[in-house]
């Protein structure tokens, strides 16, 4: 997508497919929430409805981060200029400096694929339309860190206990998430678990003598 | 003679003793003290009120603060009815004390670092922009931990003054340039506070949400 | 960071700093087109501008003060600091308001500025109503014999329109853009319906994605306090803040397929067409240094 390169963020390559980007109870409807994906910037909201759906996080009037935008019903609005567009499309329906000018169907954001399983939000890179291939764990959000740290090597280090799942998400080249989930009565300890992963990561010495 | 607030509506500190007056409908008289730009914090009047020369001051009759912290404890004391912004419950209580304490200590970075980055005010400290995302980041895991009991305020299942002593630095997080893609309770909890009956903004928090 | 080669950026003017906060025990460092420069006021009273750092250490650039600023030029700019008639009368309260560090194009501030659309959605209940969002026709051209982009018959509801207000107002606004990194608008005066109130917005382009802005009020008031004055600016100009920092890329594309323009935007439309005919590409995201 041309657009992604005016993020703020070098792109790095990533495997065309689905990637977690945020659990399912952190994205309430109504609270456009900001993504960055191996340096891609992305708004992920969900409508009233439930709909969750993944952007470009750009206005394309002026290039505004949509992820500071409100949401009303399924549309969400750039807040620089209040140009609204429809979840469903992408498309702009309403340019509040010229209320009765139907605008352009050219007027769109990008959209990225997104979808929800097994507790997490996720996006599709490249092209496609399957569903992310996740088996439904059962199990729920727990947490999310960021933790700065290349995800290779986290996800090569993760050493998960048991009752608990976590996807790693790229988020710049020393830099990614972790989004841990689990079993119900599991949570409290997946909260422990994920900040100490992030000490691991981040303050190896200061880590090795707790 | 009502409450006066010396005041500067560019400032945190500020913002939160007004949003609390504002939340329970109080009136009182604002006197802008002339800084960013200017000195009129050093005028000898000034302090001869606050020697500490630092803004807002609060004049209740008697009583003269020169901490933020302090101003919304005796506000909600002895002036808020429903007891609910300062609860006497213990359990509760404590966790305000707490969570005044870290908006006191921790999150003083936050301001540090946005005067830094708007008007190049060098802060005393070495790294605010560091000190600020562990300081959120402590509150963003106490508050997906409180999430699991179904609580979603900093120290009660309601707000009080402790909720409104840490709101500022976090709405105002994009003056700093933090973005919020690590912080997502702290944005749910952030939206609450807009919800309050009686919540004003600031240059920097969202009119509309 | 280096000293830009963007020769239409070298040949200008740029505020570099507020007289008042230079003295000579006082000099100000900053940093202007990616140089390093020390601003410093001399015996006589006379302010130098000093490069330092650099393939250019201890060079002096030109330097002289207008309208309560510090301006200085690297290279040899084919006219003088545009003219202010408004500072200069006798009435009028000229106060300058601070300064503003923006992670953003120099070129992205002038555009804000030039713009009446966001006011209901970033300035609500001051410069702008949510309930009347619309803006109405006006005419944008660029000047050719005075080299400076004007629009003009702008109008917008105000329920706030300046500090001097009280109550709402139909603000009739002419904007004026004297070069790629200085504008001005003239406003409706609350006081004085029948004459303008004129706002500078002067930014120092430290880097071609970082600025610094310094807002002047030449106003006619006389109820306010300076302070009220400053403080009125310095509020909108934070709301703005928000934005500038937010659009990407963080400078400015001159390419038409970046971005799209409607009937509101006929003076950025300009704006962009007249850089590209200057050549001026610093603090555009099309720049990239040779």
């Amino acid at each position: 997508m041309p657009t992604e390169t005016y993020s703020d963020h070098p792109i790095l390559p990533l495997e065309d497919g689905w990637h977690a980007v945020a659990l399912s109870r952190d994205l309430p409807a109504g609270a456009p929430f900001p993504v960055i994906l191996g340096g891609r910037e992305i708004v992920i909201w969900r409508a009233e409805s439930g709909a969750v759906r993944a952007w470009v996080d750009r206005c394309p009037h002026r290039g505004m981060r949509l992820s500071l935008g409100f949401v009303r019903g399924d549309t969400l609005s750039c807040l620089y200029h209040g140009w609204r567009y429809r979840g469903e499309g992408g498309g702009c329906d309403h340019i509040p400096a010229h209320p009765d000018l139907v605008p352009p169907k050219t007027i769109t954001v990008e959209l990225y694929g997104a979808a929800e399983a097994a507790g997490l939000v996720w996006v599709r890179t490249g092209e496609g339309t399957d569903a992310p291939a996740v088996p439904d764990t059962g199990l729920n959000g727990a947490m999310s860190v960021t933790i700065d740290a290349p995800a290779e090597r986290v996800k090569a280090g993760l050493a998960l206990p048991e009752g608990m799942a976590a996807e790693v998400q790229p988020v710049l080249a020393t830099r990614c998430r972790v989004h841990v989930t689990a079993e119900s009565d599991r949570l409290k300890a997946a909260i422990a678990f994920a900040e100490a992963l992030r000490r691991r990561f981040e303050t190896p010495d200061l880590f090795a003598a707790e | 003679m009502g409450i006066v607030l010396y005041n500067h509506d560019l400032l945190a500190d500020a913002y939160k003793v007004k949003l609390l007056l504002s939340v329970l409908g109080m009136d009182f008289e604002r006197r802008t003290v002339g800084i960013l730009p200017g000195n009129g914090n050093d005028a000898p009047a000034y302090r001869d009120l606050n020697p500490a020369g630092t803004v807002p001051t609060l004049v209740d009759g008697d009583v003269v603060l020169t901490r933020p912290e302090a101003m919304l404890v005796h506000i909600a004391e002895c002036h808020d009815t429903s007891g609910r912004w300062l609860p006497a419950e213990p359990l509760a209580r404590a966790q305000v004390f707490e969570w005044l304490a870290f908006a006191t200590g921790d999150l003083a970075a936050a301001e540090a670092a946005r005067l830094q980055a708007m008007f190049g005010v060098v802060p005393a400290l070495a790294d605010a922009f560091a000190d600020t995302r562990a300081a959120f980041r402590l509150a963003e895991g106490h508050l997906a931990r409180r999430a699991l009991g179904g609580l979603t305020f900093i120290a009660a299942n309601h707000p009080t003054i402790a909720d409104l002593a840490i709101f500022p630095a976090v709405a105002l997080a994009a003056d700093v340039g933090i973005g919020m893609e690590e912080f997502p309770r702290l944005l749910i909890w952030a939206r609450q506070i807009h919800a309050l009956p009686g919540f004003i903004t600031m240059p920097g928090v969202r009119e509309v949400i | 960071m280096t000293l830009t080669k963007d020769k239409a950026a070298l040949n200008d003017w740029y505020v570099v700093g507020i007289s008042t906060d230079v003295t000579r025990s006082a000099p100000r460092r900053t940093r202007l087109l990616g140089q390093d420069i020390r601003v410093t006021r001399a015996a006589d009273g006379a302010i130098c501008v000093t490069l330092t750092g650099g393939e250019e250490d201890g060079r002096a650039a030109r330097a002289e003060e207008h309208y309560g600023f510090i301006w200085a030029t690297f290279g040899a700019p084919n006219r003088c600091i545009f003219p202010l008639a408004e500072a200069f009368e006798p009435d009028r309260r000229v106060v300058t308001c601070g300064t503003v560090d923006v992670a953003a194009s120099g070129l992205r501030l002038v555009e804000n500025f030039l713009d009446m659309a966001h006011f209901p959605f970033v300035h609500t209940d001051i410069l702008g109503a949510l309930d009347k969002p619309e803006v109405e026709q006006y005419q944008a051209e660029i000047r050719a014999d005075v080299d400076e982009v004007w629009a003009t018959n702008c109008r917008f509801w105000q329920p706030l329109a300046a500090a001097a207000s009280k109550g709402g107002q139909m603000s009739h606004y002419v904007y004026r853009v004297v070069t790629p990194f200085n504008v001005l608008l003239y406003k409706t005066c609350p006081e004085a319906p029948d004459r303008f109130d004129a706002i500078a917005l002067f930014i120092q382009p430290v880097e071609a994605d970082r600025s610094i802005a310094y807002p002047l009020m030449v106003v006619v008031d006389s109820t306010s306090t300076d302070e009220d004055i400053v403080m009125f600016q310095q509020k909108i100009f934070l709301q703005d803040r928000i934005i500038l920092e937010n659009q990407r890329p963080r400078t400015l594309p001159l390419d038409p397929r970046a971005e799209i323009p409607t009937r509101a935007d006929l003076s950025s439309v300009a704006y962009r067409r007249w850089l590209k005919t200057k050549a001026l590409r610093y603090g555009s995201y099309e720049y990239a240094e040779a």
